[in-house]
């Protein structure tokens, strides 16, 4: 562990993401799922001495969904688009003796329908000089929903069903995480996680045509029913290998299970070449298999038996494949340098990264994301020196 | 809940060999010879570039968490 450096670092990133799909759940769960999304975040980080440091992230989405534009039948309605502004503090501070950090954090994001808040704290000590360390953290996140229903029940209500009971969601998180040094060219991180989600878990928007009711038409039979607790136990392990100078290799594997029935288990692996001196190519590439919810039927498939159902997709048996391309460029001085109001900006690497992303069955999808870093340190002075 | 918690068990006990043996498998590396691992690529958490395809993934697949991004909050419902 070592003193902060006197270096605030600027990171700005820019994502347009672009999906196309058949199972949209606000129509039931057969459907368009057409959706483009455009993100920009900006995190600052500041040292607020050699020890303790302040982080801030602020960022905004703007996306425009082909199905939740389906809530009021009509096209081109309020639900057809929307924005989503979100941002965090992290104040940390290090004890540099002791080897331990720790943590605090609070976030807030706001978009039409939901708005939630945010809090955490994490504590991390390291040992054997450095070579092994354990983070433990805790987060609370609280959602507030505006409960929007189709169309259909606004007008008629919910029948013997009623309106769905809450309208705020609790989530609570408690993670671990263990890294170690293997070798000198490996080193590996065991992460492990608890949440427990509890209160409105259900989307209100989301229709359910019973067997029987394949005539998207006609009005849905009900909107999406799911418990109000759900328990996610993820687990993960990330090992980096660099078997030369110009090479690394990095893994991620993860396995999931919930309350719910859902099993999840992705793989990932991504080469970092560093060509010449700046230039870095990083492919990638991501499967991933999920066995879906007990609750999750298609369209059309259920019935007013059922205590709980959702036609939502997420929650469907699918596989998953990413593959994408990195390239980064970041020459050892920086892109350039310049001098504003004593302070001394570099601008220290430009970034762009592009992957497909393909859901069997039923969807594609395509992200770009552009990232550029600066770093801003004091202007030297030269009235204290013996120059 | 009884498969649950038979999977929760059986995830810690996974865990536990896979970190046994790669425990067994370490070696001690002085601070000065970890020029290689204090690379930016070597980092232990996603690049920041991947920050929006994490959020995609958990709003496109159901399982979500232990990449260093959040597990709960939000809506995610487009």
């Amino acid at each position: 562990m070592t003193a902060n450096k006197d270096v605030t670092q600027l990171d700005i990133l820019a994502n347009y993401y672009s999906q196309d799909g058949a199972f949209g759940a606000p129509q039931g769960g057969y459907g368009t799922e057409l959706l483009q999304n455009i993100a920009g975040l900006v995190v600052v980080t500041v040292p607020l001495d050699s020890n303790s440091s302040l982080g801030v992230g602020v960022g905004v989405d703007y996306y425009s969904s082909a199905s939740t534009d389906r809530i009021d039948r009509q096209l081109s309605t309020a639900s057809s688009n929307d924005v989503r502004k979100y941002g965090s503090v992290t104040y940390t501070e290090r004890r540099l003796g002791e080897g331990r950090t720790y943590r605090a954090t609070v976030g807030t994001s706001q978009e039409y329908d939901v708005s939630s808040f945010s809090g955490g704290v994490g504590f991390s000590q390291e040992w054997d000089r450095g070579a092994q360390e354990l983070t433990l953290t805790g987060q609370v996140f609280v959602d507030q929903w505006k409960l929007i229903y189709p169309i259909e029940f606004r007008r008629t209500g919910f029948g013997d069903r009623g309106p769905l009971p809450t309208d705020v969601r609790q989530s609570y998180v408690l993670s671990a995480v263990y890294s170690r040094i293997v070798n000198r060219r490996v080193q590996m991180a065991l992460t492990a996680e608890f949440a427990a989600l509890q209160g409105l878990l259900s989307t209100p928007f989301h229709r359910i045509y019973y067997v029987g009711n394949a005539d998207q038409t006609l009005d849905a039979n009900d909107i999406e029913r799911l418990p109000d607790t759900r328990y996610k136990i993820p687990v993960s392990l990330r090992i980096n290998w660099k078997p030369n100078d110009v090479l690394v290799l990095r893994s991620f594997a993860r396995y999931y299970a919930d309350s719910w029935g859902v099993r999840g288990a992705s793989a990932e692996a991504e080469l970092a070449y560093d060509v010449g001196e700046a230039w870095t190519v990083m492919p990638f590439a991501r499967v991933y298999t999920q066995t879906g919810a007990r609750y999750y039927d298609g369209f059309a498939r259920h019935t007013a038996a059922a205590s709980f159902y959702t036609s939502d997709f997420d929650l469907a048996t699918f596989q998953t494949y990413k593959a994408g391309l990195g390239v980064r460029f970041a020459p050892v001085f920086g892109l350039r340098r310049g001098v504003i109001a004593s302070q001394v900006l570099t601008w220290r690497e430009v970034s762009l990264r592009g992957a497909f992303y393909r859901r069997d069955p039923g969807l594609t999808a395509f992200s770009l994301t552009l990232g550029t870093g600066f770093d801003i340190r004091r202007r030297p002075s030269l009235k204290n020196t013996d120059l | 809940m009884p498969h649950f918690h038979r999977n929760a068990r059986r995830l810690a006990v996974a865990s536990g060999v896979v970190f046994g043996l790669g425990s067994v498998a370490c070696t001690a590396v002085a601070p000065y010879e970890r020029m290689q691992l204090n690379d930016a690529d070597m980092k232990l958490a996603a690049r920041n570039t991947e920050t929006f395809e994490h959020n995609i993934e958990s709003y496109r697949e159901g399982a979500s968490g232990a990449n260093g991004g959040k597990i709960g909050g939000g809506c995610g419902c487009n």
